[in-house]
C-alpha cells in the first residue's frame, strides 16, 4: 500500500438488509458509491448511517445482500482476505475510538507499524504530517483521555488517513467541532479526494458541510435510501422530509 | 442467547484461543507488553502474599507437628503444602482478582468505545491481538509467579521459625527440600498454566462480550473475577486427580 | 513498549526460570541426581514396600534410589527393579553382589540393600544385572541379624496395622486414665470400662505376636525353614526372645493394671471400698501405668520396633542434641519444677578418691522427690548435672534418658 497511482476503488451495496433482533435497520439497500467521488450520507439519528459504514469495512455482516469493494464481494471473504481488503479502507468512528492505552502519535502510527515496513524516521514524519493536516501537531505526545471530543475526532481522522487508503469512511467529522475547524476538516477531505482520488463516504448532520464535500448526497430513512442526488436535487426532492431536512439545518 | 448456546460459544472461544496460540502471526510485542502487566506488575502482590502465607503456614504446621514431637519436619511440611497446593491456588486466586478484573474492565471498555472494532478496521485480528496475547502472557506468568510465591513462602516460613528456634536460613532451606520430590514440585507448578488459561479466557470472554456502556464494563470486571475463581477452584479438583493419576508417587 | 520494560519482562522470565531451576536443583541434589551415578537392575519375586524413590543402600551406606519397577508380564515372573547408584561406590558393586529388600526395623520403611561383592569378581557394568535375593535365598547371604530379621518381619507385616491401632489406643488410654486418676472420686467406672476394652485389644496383639515369635523359634513357617544355620539360629532366637520378653513385659504390666481396675468390678463392691481408700487405688493405678509406659519405652528402643516409633515422631532424650533438649524445656505446655541440689551437700569423696552419697543426702533427695508427687508418675523426670565453672554451653553434660519419655508428650500436661 504505497502512495503511488491514484486509487480507484468504488463501493457498491446490493440488496443489503440488516436487523438487530426485531429492529430492522437496513432494508434491501442497493447503492453505488462511485470511485474517486465523495458521497455524503444524511438521515435522522438512529436510521442506520453508522451501520451502513460498518458494512463497508465488514465490521457488520449483512443478513442478506452483498457489499462490493471494487469488484470484490467482502461479505464472502475469509478473515485473512478480509483483513487484506481492509487495508484499503480508512475508518473514522463516530466516537473516534482511539486506542486509549497509547499516545495520539502512536495511535496514528499504529496502522503504519502493522502494515508497512517503513523505517522509524519515516513513520514519525508521516505521523507528524497527518496530525498537522488535522491541526493537532502539538498533541503528538498526549494520551487520548487528555483530549477534547473534537480533538479526538481529528486524531481519529489522522489515524484513518495514515495508510493513505483508497476508501475513506468518515462518521460525523464535524460533531463537536467549532465552525472554523469544521470547515478546515471539510477542506482537508476535499483536498484528499482531489489529490489522491480517494473515495469518500461521509456521514454528517451538518448541511453546509455536506454541500461543501458531497458530489452526491444520500438520504437514508427507515432502512431505505429515500433520496439520492446533488444538494440542489435534494432541495427539490419530492419528499417533504428531505426538503425539510435540507432547509431546516441549512443555516446551521 | 440461550444459556446452552452461549456456553457452547464460550467453549469455542476458549478452544480458539488455544489453537491460535500456535498459529502465526505471533503478536510477540503485544504478548511481551501483557507479560509486563500480568507478570512483572503482579510481583509485589505475590511476594507479599507469599511471605504472609509462609508465616501463617509455618505457625499452623508447627502447631500440628509439635504434638507429635516432629518439629524437625516443619520446613519440609510447609514446603510440601506450599508447592503442592497452597502456592498454586493462592497465586491463582490473587491473579484471578488482579488480572481477571483488569482484563474484564479493559477489554470491556475497549468494546463499548468501539476500540475493538477500530482494531478490526485497521486490519488487525482483534482476537489474536487482544485475547491470544493475554492468554499466552497469563499462561507464561503463572508458573513464574507461583515459583516466586513458593520461595517467598519459604522465607516467610523461615522468619516465623527462626523467631522461635533460631534456625539458620540455610539449614531451613535445605530441610525444606528434604521431602518434596519432582512429582510434587513440577506438576504443582506447571498446572498453574491451566489456571492462567482459565483466568485469561474467562476475563477476555466477558470483556469482549461487554454490553451496555460503562455499567457493563464494571459488570464484566466483577463477573470475570467471580467466574474465573470458581472455574479455577473446580478445575483444580480435576487437575489434582489427574496429577495423582499421572504421578502416583504424589499420593504417598 | 519501551526497551526498559522489555528488559523487565526479560528479567521476570529469566529470573523466574532460574528460581524454578533452583528448586529443581535442590530436589535433585538431595536425591543425588547430580552426582555421577550408574544403573543396576535386580529382580525380585516380591517387592513389598518398594516403590520408585525407595532408598538403596550399600552395606548400610546411602547409595541411591529405585528409579523404575518393571512388572512381570505373567504371574510367576519376577519384578525388575532398576536402581541408580552413586558412581563412587561402583568399585564395591561386583557381579557377585546381591540385592535384597529389607526393612528398617520390624515396622519401618523398606529399602534395598546391596551387598558389596568379592574382590575376585569384576565390577558390574552400567545397566548390568545383580542377583536379587528373595526370602529363601537370603539365608545364604546373611551377614548380620538386621538382614536376617527381614524374614521374620515378613510375617509381622500383617501385624503392622493392629500394632498401629493398639499403640494409638494405648496413647489415648494413658491420657484418659491420667486425667481420670487425677479426679478419681468422680467416675472410676469410666476408667474401668475404657481400660478393660483397651487391655483386651492390647492383649490380643501381644498374644499373636508371641505366637509368631514362638513359631519362628520352633522352626515353623518360612522363617523357620531357614534356621538351618546354627549361628543364624542363635542370633534369631536371641532376637526373638528379646522381642518376646518385651512383649510379655508390656502384657504383664497391662494385666497388672487390669487387675487393679478389674478389682473394682469385684463382688466385694469395689466402689464401696474405693470410697474408703481411693488413694491406694490411685497409687496402684499410677504404678501400673508407669510400668506400662516403661515397657513401651523398652519396645521403642528395640530395633525391631524402632521404625514404628520413629515414623510417628517419638524421640529419645539420649538421641537429642543440646539445642533440641533446650527447646523441649522451653515448651509452654509444661511447667517445669526445678529442684536444685548442691553437689557438696549430696556427695562426699572417700579416701580412695571415690564419690559416695553423703550422710543425709538420701533424706534430702526424698524430700525433693516429695514435691514431685503432685505430678502424674509418668511425667518426664530429668536429672541434670551442672558444673559451676565454664560457660552455659560447657555446663550441659547430658540428659539421662528418662524411662518415661514415651508418655511425656501425651500425658504430662499438668492439669
Ligand atoms: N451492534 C448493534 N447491536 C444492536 N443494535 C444496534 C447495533 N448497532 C446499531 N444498532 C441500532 O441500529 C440503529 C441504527 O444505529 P446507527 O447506525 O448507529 O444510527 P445512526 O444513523 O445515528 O448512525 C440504532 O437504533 C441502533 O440502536
Ligand atoms: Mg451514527
Amino acid at each position: 500500500m504505497s502512495a503511488g497511482a491514484p486509487a480507484v476503488t468504488g463501493v457498491r451495496l446490493e440488496h443489503v438488509s440488516k436487523a438487530f433482533g426485531a429492529l430492522r435497520v437496513l432494508d434491501d439497500v442497493s447503492v453505488e458509491l462511485p470511485a474517486g467521488e465523495a458521497t455524503v450520507v444524511l438521515g435522522r439519528s438512529g436510521t442506520g448511517k453508522s451501520v451502513l459504514l460498518k458494512h463497508i469495512v465488514g465490521l457488520l455482516h449483512p443478513d442478506a445482500g452483498r457489499v462490493f469493494l471494487g469488484d470484490q464481494d467482502i461479505t464472502a471473504l475469509a478473515p485473512a482476505a478480509l483483513a487484506v481488503a481492509r487495508r484499503q479502507i480508512g475508518f473514522l468512528f463516530q466516537n473516534a475510538a482511539l486506542f486509549d492505552s497509547i499516545t495520539v502519535a502512536e495511535n496514528v502510527a499504529f496502522p503504519l507499524r502493522r502494515h508497512t515496513r517503513l523505517p522509524e524516521a519515516e513513520i514519525r514524519a508521516r505521523v507528524e504530517e497527518k496530525l498537522a493536516a488535522v491541526g493537532l501537531a502539538d498533541a503528538v505526545a498526549r494520551m487520548p483521555a487528555a483530549l477534547s471530543g473534537g480533538m479526538r475526532k481529528r486524531a481519529g481522522l489522522a489515524r484513518a488517513m495514515a495508510l493513505e487508503p483508497s476508501v475513506l469512511l468518515v462518521d460525523e467529522p464535524s460533531a463537536g467541532l467549532d465552525p472554523v475547524t469544521s470547515e478546515e476538516i471539510d477542506d482537508l477531505l476535499v483536498r484528499v479526494k482531489r489529490e489522491r482520488g480517494t473515495t469518500l463516504v461521509v456521514v454528517t448532520h451538518n448541511i453546509p458541510s455536506a454541500r461543501r464535500i458531497g458530489d452526491t448526497l444520500l438520504f437514508l430513512h427507515e432502512g431505505r435510501v429515500l433520496a439520492r442526488g446533488t444538494a440542489a436535487e435534494l432541495e427539490r426532492s419530492e419528499h417533504e422530509l428531505v426538503r425539510q431536512f435540507m432547509h431546516s439545518e441549512a443555516g446551521g | 442467547m440461550a444459556p446452552l448456546s452461549s456456553a457452547g460459544y464460550a467453549v469455542a472461544f476458549a478452544a480458539r484461543a488455544i489453537r491460535e496460540i500456535f498459529l502465526p502471526p505471533y503478536e510477540i510485542k503485544e504478548t511481551a507488553r501483557q507479560l509486563y502487566e500480568v507478570g512483572w506488575r503482579s510481583l509485589p502482590l505475590i511476594a507479599v502474599a507469599g511471605f504472609a502465607v509462609g508465616i501463617v503456614l509455618s505457625m499452623h504446621t508447627r502447631a500440628s507437628l509439635e504434638r507429635f514431637g516432629a518439629e524437625a519436619l516443619i520446613p519440609a511440611a510447609l514446603m510440601l503444602a506450599l508447592v503442592r497446593e497452597t502456592g498454586p491456588l493462592v497465586v491463582g486466586l490473587l491473579v484471578a482478582g488482579r488480572v481477571g478484573a483488569g482484563f474484564g474492565a479493559e477489554l470491556g471498555a475497549m468494546k463499548v468505545t468501539e476500540q475493538i472494532d477500530a482494531l478490526e478496521a485497521v486490519a488487525v485480528d482483534s482476537f489474536k491481538f487482544l485475547v491470544v496475547t493475554r492468554t499466552l502472557a497469563c499462561m507464561l506468568a503463572m508458573p513464574i509467579l507461583t515459583t516466586v510465591m513458593n520461595f517467598t513462602g519459604i522465607i516467610g516460613g523461615w522468619l516465623a521459625e527462626s523467631a522461635i528456634s533460631g534456625m539458620s536460613f540455610e539449614a531451613y532451606f535445605r530441610s525444606a527440600f528434604s521431602v518434596v520430590g519432582f512429582a510434587d514440585y513440577v506438576p504443582g507448578t506447571i498446572k498453574t498454566m491451566v489456571f492462567g488459561y482459565i483466568i485469561a479466557i474467562t476475563a477476555c470472554y466477558f470483556g469482549v462480550h461487554t454490553r451496555g456502556g460503562t455499567q457493563g464494563v464494571g459488570y464484566s470486571a466483577t463477573r470475570s473475577v467471580v467466574t474465573a475463581s470458581i472455574l479455577l477452584i473446580t478445575a483444580n479438583v480435576v487437575l489434582v486427580r489427574l496429577i495423582f493419576f499421572l504421578f502416583p508417587e504424589t499420593t504417598g | 513498549m519501551g526497551s526498559p520494560r522489555l528488559a523487565l519482562v526479560g528479567a521476570f522470565v529469566v529470573g523466574g526460570l532460574l528460581l524454578f531451576a533452583v528448586g529443581l536443583f535442590m530436589i535433585g541434589d538431595r536425591r543425588q541426581l547430580f552426582t555421577e551415578h550408574f544403573f543396576v537392575v535386580a529382580d525380585f519375586g516380591n517387592v513389598t514396600g518398594v516403590q520408585v524413590g525407595t532408598d538403596v543402600r550399600l552395606s548400610g551406606l546411602p547409595a541411591g534410589e529405585v528409579t523404575d519397577i518393571v512388572i512381570p508380564p505373567a504371574p510367576g515372573g519376577r519384578f525388575q527393579v532398576q536402581m541408580r547408584v552413586r558412581e563412587d561406590l561402583h568399585s564395591l558393586v561386583r557381579t557377585d553382589s546381591v540385592a535384597a529388600v529389607l526393612t528398617d526395623g520390624l515396622l519401618g520403611s523398606a529399602f534395598i540393600q546391596i551387598r558389596a561383592g568379592t574382590e575376585s569378581a569384576p565390577e558390574v557394568a552400567d545397566g548390568g544385572t545383580l542377583a536379587g535375593a528373595d526370602a529363601v535365598q537370603v539365608a545364604d547371604l546373611i551377614e548380620e541379624g538386621r538382614e536376617t530379621f527381614r524374614l521374620v518381619a515378613d510375617e509381622f507385616v500383617g501385624l503392622r496395622q493392629e500394632m498401629a491401632e493398639t499403640f494409638s489406643g494405648l496413647g489415648e488410654t494413658v491420657e484418659t486414665t491420667t486425667l481420670l486418676i487425677n479426679d478419681v472420686g468422680n467416675d472410676v467406672r469410666e476408667v474401668t470400662t475404657v481400660s478393660a476394652l483397651f487391655m483386651d485389644a492390647a492383649r490380643g496383639v501381644m498374644e499373636d505376636t508371641r505366637g509368631i515369635v514362638q513359631g519362628v523359634a520352633n522352626g515353623e513357617g518360612t522363617a523357620g525353614k531357614l534356621l538351618t544355620d546354627d549361628a543364624l539360629y542363635t542370633h534369631m532366637t536371641g532376637m526373638a526372645s528379646e522381642v518376646e520378653a518385651t512383649m510379655q513385659a508390656v502384657r504383664g504390666s497391662a494385666e497388672q493394671f487390669e487387675q487393679i481396675v478389674g478389682g473394682l468390678h469385684g463382688p466385694e463392691s469395689a466402689a464401696q471400698r474405693l470410697l474408703v481408700d481411693a488413694g491406694d487405688v490411685v497409687t496402684y493405678a499410677r504404678d501400673a501405668m508407669a510400668d506400662l509406659a516403661e515397657n513401651t519405652e523398652a519396645m521403642k528402643r528395640n530395633w525391631l520396633l524402632r521404625g514404628f516409633f520413629s515414623d510417628r515422631g517419638f524421640y529419645n532424650l539420649d538421641e537429642m542434641t543440646v539445642e533440641e533438649y533446650r527447646v523441649l524445656l522451653r515448651d509452654e505446655r509444661y511447667t517445669p519444677l526445678r529442684i536444685w541440689l548442691r553437689a557438696d551437700v549430696l556427695f562426699e569423696t572417700d579416701e580412695n578418691g571415690g564419690v559416695t552419697l553423703a550422710d543425709g543426702a538420701e533424706e534430702r533427695i526424698e524430700e525433693a522427690m516429695g514435691e514431685l508427687l503432685q505430678y502424674p508418675r509418668n511425667s518426664p523426670l530429668v536429672v541434670e548435672g551442672y558444673a559451676t565453672a565454664g560457660g552455659p554451653g560447657q555446663q550441659f553434660i547430658s540428659a539421662e534418658p528418662s524411662r518415661t519419655t514415651w508418655c511425656a508428650r501425651s500425658a504430662a500436661r499438668p492439669s
